[in-house]
């Protein structure tokens, strides 16, 4: 090639499009997986043909041969010469014990994590919302309908029992600790781990602290949006007393684990079958003596997906025996059971379990008459003036608080009167619910216009929730206006706003981080570090080295955990700093920094010890929360 | 496993990680070229690499592998597009496939290299069979004698259309000055 074009050649080659380290994770744990193998009955079916086609091959060889030999004509004096081989028989995948263990499941199981999934699975994209762990496959929860469909392949990982501790921690984030008691896609042996998480931020504003037991009780009827964060900044947790409340919410029952295979294809017919095995398994569940696991039962129904050619939850209802079975868990004698079912009856579909709605509004127990009338209004949205009246004053103001009578509020409803709520609604839990939920709407002049108004709302949450959607739906001067409002807002306010700004590409918005980060109030700067850690930039890792140097054990940590993110990514910036930086980490004063860089040591330090410990389970469980085992992760991997 | 059998899927593994480590850009450049989008292109790569790594394939050496694994994401790319229509023109497309971190990270998407965008756009725009030679040249270090074998086309053809490729990118680089 002539010299002129020496230049061109030498561009093109330098332009090089690089993979991104969840690909690169996720192709090497393909790589690296056991082939598939056949099932055992495969196995014998191949061997069966195998042998009649030798069989088959050797009588007609044979059989040519005599007649060649004596003349006969028809061969029929001959016997087979050869008997069936067996085939192999030896057991596939685990170990018996194990797979005794592991619920029997993991045969042909392919293991999926958090990282080999959809990012659009996760969705918030708060700053405070870095992580959310992999037990949102249990609930089957997602912000979006992609992200629902791409649910129908997921597998449960882990089955977790859980405790609600009546505490709160500086977010005020519900703590609740749990323990792993099966886990089918892993590795059985970490069973019995304990894991620490912490519910959601946007349901915190229903915690304990607010309105005692109650909260407790709802999440018990599964009326919590149980997609669990790991959030990092769990330091100065204050517990009012534990309530030590089991919850079985879509875990596997009777002993029969909720989970799917990853299929070889997209939807093989056998999984269907599989799945139709585990709704029949769930709906006998519905008489389990033991109320927690009815309610399990029921809602894991309720967040029934099906497969692609599969039915969905409404059809559910179409089936009398199930419907039949649901409706009358609306009778239990247990009213957390009651509870569920009134929350579920809606995903139902129109009309599906509108007696028992009927009739739960006229119960004797106004906790179930408030839930059965936030359901009610989810398909009556237009009575809800003049049913709210008929509710008891003190679950109607508390329900309301929790979301519950105000339900339609969590999705985003952009309607004229949606929208005019939002701007102009009396209760300010209500507006805030509307703002944050807006941002999952089609980006609208009219949801930019609500939003936008909303950024002057007198109540600090609603703001926030509208700079946060903001950032999701865009519009014409928006980026500019939550500029506006970056320095003279609360701090927890701006943190969302200038992330909102980032996410709209707005420069200014990395510059207003940069200021939290180093800032005076602690808890913008936990959350601002937390936002750096998802950009890429040089500037902004060393910011976050600097963070890591704060005074403050609350910023530090959330610095470490943020750049130990980050590191993961080969061509991260600052990597020999950020490394030094972790190792130093490790041996903090502050107990919480030194949990945070021993996390980050399990899959940063020493990754090929990682590797053969097996990767994506440690990872697992680091992204369930903290591993609060015994010692250190990587003196573990040592001792591989 | 026994303790060898543990020890030959480890060092196997070990091997596979340094390979794909090694190659994984120049890989996934040419799945994106070939494919004309970068989540199709990880599709591919992704495929690809895994059925490598599935079949004991006996290769001397980083190069023969190289070589190995472009060819298999041509032929892999063309039974895709032989069982699949062509996706629909999606005009962000070219910009993100050339984004590494596009998603959920807007401000790495803003401080991307441009220049690397912007080349990977101007590739992408190609005829698909000139892209296919100059990727294949380029990213996958094959020969033109090689290319030729693999697209059924003379080495005249490659040769010309690889020439026809750079003088495009040449013109279009031009308002904007090639680095030197």
């Amino acid at each position: 090639m002539s010299d002129e074009l020496d230049d061109v050649e030498a561009l093109v080659r330098g332009a090089q499009v690089a993979t991104t380290q969840e690909f690169d994770e996720r192709v090497m744990a393909a790589a690296s997986a056991p082939r598939p193998r056949m099932t055992r009955a495969a196995r014998w079916a191949a061997g069966i043909i195998v042998a009649i086609a030798i069989g088959g091959a050797l009588t007609a060889a044979a059989v040519e041969w005599l007649r060649g030999r004596s003349g006969s004509e028809d061969g029929a004096f001959l016997t087979n010469p050869v008997g069936h081989t067996s085939g192999d028989s030896r057991p596939e995948g685990l170990e018996p014990a194990d797979r005794a263990r592991a619920g029997g499941i993991v045969e042909r199981s392919q293991i999926i994590t958090k990282d080999q999934l959809p990012p659009s699975l996760f969705g918030s994209s708060e700053p405070e919302v870095e992580e959310e762990t992999v037990l949102s496959y249990f609930f089957g929860l997602s912000p979006n309908a992609d992200a629902r469909a791409t649910f129908r392949d997921a597998p449960l990982v882990a089955r977790v029992r859980l405790d609600v501790e009546g505490g709160s921690s500086s977010h005020g984030n519900r703590v609740v600790r749990g323990e792993i008691v099966a886990l089918y896609k892993g590795d059985p042996s970490l069973v019995g781990r304990k894991v620490l998480l912490h519910e959601k931020h946007r349901e915190s504003r229903t915690s304990l602290l607010c309105w005692g037991s109650a909260s407790a009780r709802r999440v018990a009827a599964g009326l919590g949006t149980f997609v669990m964060p790991l959030e990092t900044t769990n330091v100065g947790v204050s517990t009012t007393g534990p309530i030590h409340l089991r919850l079985a919410l879509g875990e596997g029952l009777n002993g029969t684990p909720v989970a799917m295979e990853v299929p070889d294809r997209p939807f093989p017919a056998a999984e269907d079958e599989m799945v139709k095995a585990l709704r029949d398994d769930l709906v006998t569940s519905l008489a389990n003596p033991d109320p927690f696991v009815r309610v399990g039962a029921i809602t894991a129904l309720s967040r029934w997906q099906g497969t692609s050619m599969d039915e969905s939850l409404s059809e559910l209802w179409h089936d009398s025996d199930v419907a039949k079975e649901l409706l009358g868990a609306g009778r239990d004698d247990d009213p957390t059971v009651r509870w569920t079912v009134a929350n579920m009856i809606p995903r139902g579909g129109r009309d599906a379990g509108q007696e028992v709605l009927e009739e739960m509004l006229a119960d004797s127990d106004s906790a179930l008459r408030a839930i059965a009338l936030g359901s009610f209004l989810m398909r009556h949205a237009e009575m809800r003036s003049e049913l709210v009246s008929t509710c008891d004053p003190f679950w109607d103001a508390h329900l309301s608080k929790a979301g519950v009578l105000g339900e339609t509020s969590f999705f985003a409803d952009t309607s004229e009167q949606g929208l005019k709520a939002l701007r102009e609604g009396i209760d300010p839990m209500d507006r805030a619910n509307r703002a944050w939920a807006a941002g999952d709407a089609d980006p609208t002049p009219e949801v930019s216009a609500a939003l936008i108004a909303a950024l002057d709302d007198p109540d600090f949450e609603v703001r926030r929730g509208a700079a946060h959607s903001l950032g999701r739906v865009g519009g014409d001067g928006v980026a500019d206006r939550l500029d506006g409002i970056a320095n003279s807002e609360d701090p927890r306010v701006r943190v969302v706003s200038a992330w909102s700004q980032v996410r709209l590409g707005d420069a200014r918005g990395y510059e207003h981080l940069s200021h939290l980060a180093t800032g005076s109030d602690a808890r913008a700067a936990t959350q601002a570090c937390a936002a750096l850690g998802r950009i890429a930039s040089r500037e902004a890792v060393a910011l976050l080295l600097a963070a890591a140097r704060d005074p403050r054990p609350s910023v530090r940590g959330a610095a470490v955990a943020a750049l130990a993110e980050r590191a993961k990514r080969s061509d991260a910036p600052h990597r020999s700093a950020v490394e030094m930086l972790l190792a130093t980490a490790r041996d903090d004063d502050d107990a919480y920094v030194r949990t945070v860089a021993k996390a980050a040591s399990v899959w940063r330090v020493k990754p090929k010890a990682i590797v053969r410990k097996g990767q994506v389970e440690v990872e697992l469980i680091c992204r369930l929360g903290y591993v609060c085992a015994d010692g250190d992760g990587s003196e573990d991997s040592d001792d591989e | 496993l026994t303790t060898n059998g543990r020890r030959w899927r480890k060092e196997r593994s070990d091997g596979l990680a340094v390979l794909y480590r090694e190659l994984k850009d120049e890989l996934l450049t040419v799945a994106v070229h070939l494919t004309g989008s970068r989540a199709s292109g990880e599709d591919l790569l992704h495929d690809v690499f895994v059925a490598f790594a599935r079949r004991d394939v006996e290769l001397d050496g980083r190069d023969e592998a190289r070589r190995y694994l472009v060819k298999s994401l041509v032929h892999r790319a063309r039974d895709v597009a032989r069982r699949h229509a062509p996706p629909a023109a999606d005009e962000g497309a070219l910009e993100r496939a050339a984004s590494s971190d596009s998603d959920g990270d807007p401000l790495a998407h803003v401080t991307a290299s441009e220049e690397t965008k912007r080349v990977t756009a101007m590739v992408l725009a190609l005829p698909q069979e000139q892209r296919d030679v100059v990727t294949l040249h380029l990213h996958g270090g094959l020969a033109f004698r090689e290319i030729a074998a693999l697209l059924s086309i003379s080495i005249n053809t490659a040769t010309s259309r690889y020439r026809y490729a750079l003088l495009a990118l040449k013109r279009q680089l031009a308002p904007r000055g090639v680095p030197k």
